[in-house]
């Protein structure tokens, strides 16, 4: 290539050199000395050095050689205006950056493979009820029934996840433990960083009492070294076979936490002893495992899905007891990340978020074509020159494309920081999609080629348009000098219409963030009918149910609650079986003489409505009294009264739950205890003395704000329970900023992106207002000179903005209407029709425009008419 | 520094942009194939040496008729067997030729007549 461009010059050299030849000829065959001659050839040839250039223009270069001129020629023009420059890269990495992180949020989320061989061979199987339209786990007998059947599977596995109380490295922790079966990690085809992976024997030895079973952990807490090893579950040596890559984080993402420890599957029996007893790997009703195999190569889904559900409709011959409504659904695993009925809510907020991201990309590609557009048309006269001399018009516009590529190039590389913290931010960010998803949120090898193609994509979109506009042919008349005041009519229509999409945009953003944060800040003003201020909670560490170290746990409960009533620090301390504001409820049928019907239960411990702030209505509270030998008795709330009991006095009147008779002995008011969005639901209170069920959590509440009590209190827990450690202590308040989750982080997101639109509309309108009064200087002096008042030229320029502003608003408002349907389910307790928040925001970028055109404006009116007539 | 360069040229060939085109369009319609000297020769023969051309625009008109697609270049050898490239009208150039020659020919009338006017007035 370099080659042919030396070629073409010589051409041209070459043409040159026989001119001069044949002048110099002439000019001696006239008389003159040959030194005299090859003089006056050159003077009659001119500068051919500029001939060369306009030769080089027209004829178009071989392309590596034009773009590496074009590189060169575009750095130093973009290192001239470091300002201009530093803006542009900036806003376009915000754009693309913020695009970045949520894709790769959804395509963690949604789309990328999972990370093993042929992913696209990976399937989840999962049971679907006919009857109730809801996907279920599966039995164990009917994966051993579907493992025996299928003939499109290469292997077919079951898994389960569940929290452990693990022994390991000298510490006791609980950690998330996968149960697979012996074929999980070969049908993954994963291979183990270090030791093996399990077999089918393993899983077959871990369903015989005598032998101690095998684990597999993670690299994160071991590696080759802890080969041979003994861990502790629940007390129960394993020993560890192998080490699972870090890069393994489950096929499932809706478990919380990647799992650490692997057991075999029948091993769960040694962990938990009442799955044996509550016969789990033989009762078909019992629902608990997670299906996934792989296909045989080259079978099709649908090959797939229609020899399962036909199994499935043996199965449910065979069993019609428990399976008759029972289909199974095969998905490709890396569609199925998680529970296939949140797919549609993940999904919807993630197109919420993709959406204000997206928005915020044409934003900052509006607003970038707009600053190239005016700077394109204060170089018109370069390039109107340039074309004169011949250059064509794709070569200028492949020039001011280089431009705008070299503008992407740092871009893309801040994009990536940004997309990167913006990305680890949102993943660990706990609930954030409104379920406790285990994403990594990282940039990796889709999430970079992303980058780079938004970035390609962004960069013909917006520098196209202001490439082709400021070489239009019709440019010429910029050569005159008169052609300033009076040109770019046409293109300034077009600086409006890409002003005014900024406006609409920014609008919908703003109505956006201001609609989530105020339903976030609804949520703070709702009085949930207890006190969240001053509450604290941990959780314990639950064992199975009627397990012997229920008891034990109980009994420690009892000496920690007695021990921290006697501390000055604390109000008061219960027991709960259920956190404030978590949508988990224990649901139980209820019994009258009269009517059944469902209601929640909690266990609670003594003192539990006082430390709650739960106003006891009628009756009395739990007290010491009422413990396992007594008669059993229930607190009820208002609304479980007044369904169970219209009109009647709910005191003294007998109902029965759980297989238990049980005497009402107080009401309370009401309670919205899992949501504040949620209207009260019929609550049924036991006392945990009385129930067969440990509590789960520790509530207390403090006198003050006394930092210390979390270690004073756990150093009581651990000399009672020292295998048995405290989970984290949350606050009332983060109890309900988890909650709120969802909310919080979509207005996070549109307030940022709110934030960056207002910026960036401000500096649009500025520089449009700027250049526009630049430009017309000339005409304001003329105008000025004839007589015209300064405040009616500035009236009509800024007439001008804000007409542009108002339209941006109307449509931006118009888009927010018909979008707000979408974001409906997501927004509580605010109207997405919010008037209040349309008419804040469109206020708000009201003012903005008026401030970013005065400025300019007051310049204009400082344009001393002489001068400006002067000055061109 | 490019663009002062380019302006200078500008300027130096403003009296004769378009003018010059033609000249050049009608010399190669009327001669056949020339080099850039054969035409720079024969529009100073032609005019006299009243315009005395600075040979290298001719050069710059020559790039930009190629440009357009007016004329096309191709190389040969010179009468005294010197490698030139040889510059030949297209069929769009004579169209444009008549074209501009048509234009000229009213305005030089009309400017023709507008002189005499002025001397016998």
């Amino acid at each position: 290539m370099f080659f042919h461009s030396r070629k073409v010059d010589a051409e041209i050299d070459e043409e040159l050199a026989s001119h001069l030849a044949m002048l110099e000829e002439e000019s001696i065959r006239r008389g003159m000395s040959p030194r005299d001659a090859r003089r006056a050839a050159h003077l009659k040839l001119g500068d051919t050095a500029q001939l060369r250039e306009a030769h080089r223009d027209s004829r178009g270069l071989p392309l590596l050689d034009t773009l590496l001129q074009d590189i060169r020629y575009a750095s130093r023009s973009l290192i001239k205006i470091p300002g201009f420059t530093a803006a542009a890269v900036l806003t376009l990495a915000i754009g693309i950056g913020a695009n970045t992180a949520i894709f790769s949020i959804v395509d963690e989320a949604l789309f990328r493979p999972l990370d093993f061989p042929h992913p696209d061979e990976l399937v989840d199987v999962f049971a679907f009820d006919r009857a109730s339209q809801k996907f279920l786990s599966s039995s164990f007998p009917d994966y051993q029934d579907l493992r025996a059947r299928v003939t499109t599977f290469q292997a077919l596995s079951a898994f389960v996840r569940m929290p452990a109380n693990v022994f390991w490295n000298g510490r006791n922790q609980e950690l998330p433990v996968e149960a697979v079966t012996g074929n999980f990690f070969s049908m993954l085809a994963l291979s183990p960083a270090a030791g093996r992976t399990f077999r089918d024997e393993d899983d077959y030895l871990a369903s015989q009492p005598v032998a101690q079973s095998v684990a597999m952990i993670s690299e994160e807490i071991g590696d080759a070294r802890s080969i041979g090893q003994t861990i502790l579950l629940e007390d129960k040596p394993f020993t560890i076979i192998g080490i699972v890559p870090k890069r393994y984080r489950g096929t499932n993402l809706n478990w919380g936490a990647p799992p650490k420890v692997w057991i075999p599957l029948q091993a769960t029996a040694l962990v938990r002893p009442r799955f044996r007893t509550m016969g789990l790997f033989e009762h078909r009703s019992m629902r608990w495992l997670l299906v996934t195999g792989r296909l045989k190569p080259g079978i099709r889904l649908q090959q797939a899905q229609a020899e399962v559900r036909a199994i499935a409709a043996g199965i449910a011959r065979e069993a019609p007891k428990d399976n008759r409504n029972i289909s199974e659904n095969v998905f490709s695993a890396s569609r199925a990340k998680f529970w296939p009925a949140y797919r549609a809510s993940v999904t919807r907020s993630l197109a919420v978020f993709a959406g204000a991201s997206g928005l915020v990309l044409l934003l900052t590609c509006a607003n970038l074509s707009n600053l190239l557009l005016s700077r394109g048309l204060a170089r018109q006269r370069e390039f109107a020159i340039r074309m004169a001399m011949g250059a064509g018009r794709k070569r200028l516009v492949r020039q001011l494309l280089t431009e705008s590529f070299l503008l992407a190039l740092p871009s893309c590389l801040v994009a990536l920081a940004i997309a990167y913290g913006l990305g680890r931010l949102l993943a660990h960010f706990p609930n954030a999609l409104g379920l406790p998803l285990a994403l990594n949120g990282g940039v990796e090898n889709r999430v970079l080629f992303f980058c780079i193609a938004l970035s390609i994509v962004t960069t013909v979109l917006f520098g196209l348009l202001p490439a082709f506009e400021t070489t239009r042919p019709d440019v010429l008349p910029a050569l005159k000098e008169s052609g300033r005041t009076l040109s770019g009519g046409g293109r300034r229509y077009l600086r409006n219409l890409l002003m005014a999409v900024q406006v609409a945009f920014s609008m919908v953003l703003l109505v956006g963030a201001g609609l989530f944060g105020r339903s976030v800040m609804r949520a703070w003003s709702v009085d949930p009918g207890f006190r969240l201020d001053r509450l604290w909670t941990a959780g314990f560490n639950i064992p199975p149910p009627g397990s012997a170290s229920t008891e034990r746990l109980r009994r420690s409960q009892y000496d920690l609650v007695r021990r921290l009533r006697e501390l000055p620090l604390l109000e008061s301390v219960t027991l709960a079986s259920d956190l404030p504001m978590d949508r988990l409820h224990f649901v139980t049928k209820i019994h009258t003489p009269d009517v059944a019907l469902s209601a929640d239960q909690q266990t609670v411990g003594l003192e539990f409505f006082h430390t709650m702030g739960i106003a006891l209505l009628r009756g009395r509270d739990f007290d010491a009294h009422d413990n396992s030998v007594a008669p059993k008795v229930a607190i009820v709330n208002e609304k479980l009264a007044g369904q169970l009991w219209p009109g009647r006095n709910p005191l003294g009147q007998i109902l029965t739950a759980q297989d238990t008779t049980m005497r009402v002995v107080g009401i309370v008011r009401d309670v919205k205890y899992g949501s504040v969005w949620e209207s009260p639901q019929p609550c049924l209170y036991v006392v945990d003395a009385q129930s067969n069920r440990a509590a789960s959590y520790l509530i207390l509440r403090l006198k003050g704000h006394a930092a210390a009590f979390a270690s004073t209190v756990t150093q009581e827990w651990n000399r009672l329970m020292p295998r048995s450690p405290l989970a984290d202590f949350q606050s009332g308040d983060e109890l309900l900023d988890i909650a709120l989750a969802p909310q919080r982080v979509a207005t996070g997101v549109f307030g940022a992106f709110g934030l960056m639109s207002v910026v960036l509309v401000s500096v649009g309108l500025y520089s449009v207002m700027a250049y526009a009064v630049a430009r017309r200087t000339r005409e304001i002096g003329i105008r000025l000179a004839l007589g015209a008042k300064p405040a009616v030229v500035v009236r009509q320029v800024l007439g001008n903005v804000l007409a542009v502003a108002a339209i941006g608003v109307s449509v931006g408002a118009a888009i927010s209407l018909l979008l707000g349907g979408v974001v409906a389910s997501q927004i509580k307790g605010v109207s997405v029709h919010d008037a209040a928040m349309f008419a804040s925001s469109a206020a708000l970028l009201g003012v903005v425009a008026f401030c970013a055109a005065v400025i300019p404006a007051r310049r204009m009116l400082r344009i001393d008419p002489q001068q400006a007539l002067r000055s061109e | 520094m490019q663009t002062t360069r380019a302006e200078a040229a500008e300027k130096k060939s403003e009296i004769l942009q378009g003018t010059l085109d033609l000249m050049v369009l009608k010399t190669l319609a009327a001669m056949g194939p020339l080099h850039g000297y054969g035409i720079a020769k024969r529009i100073e023969q032609i005019s006299a040496d009243v315009l005395s051309v600075n040979q290298g625009t001719i050069y710059l008109c020559l790039v930009r008729l190629v440009n357009r697609r007016w004329i096309l270049s191709s190389w040969g050898a010179s009468d005294n067997n010197r490698k030139a490239r040889f510059y030949s009208i297209t069929n769009a150039g004579r169209k444009q030729l008549a074209a501009e020659a048509a234009n000229w020919e009213r305005i030089a009338a009309v400017i023709g007549r507008l002189l005499q006017l002025a001397s016998a007035g």
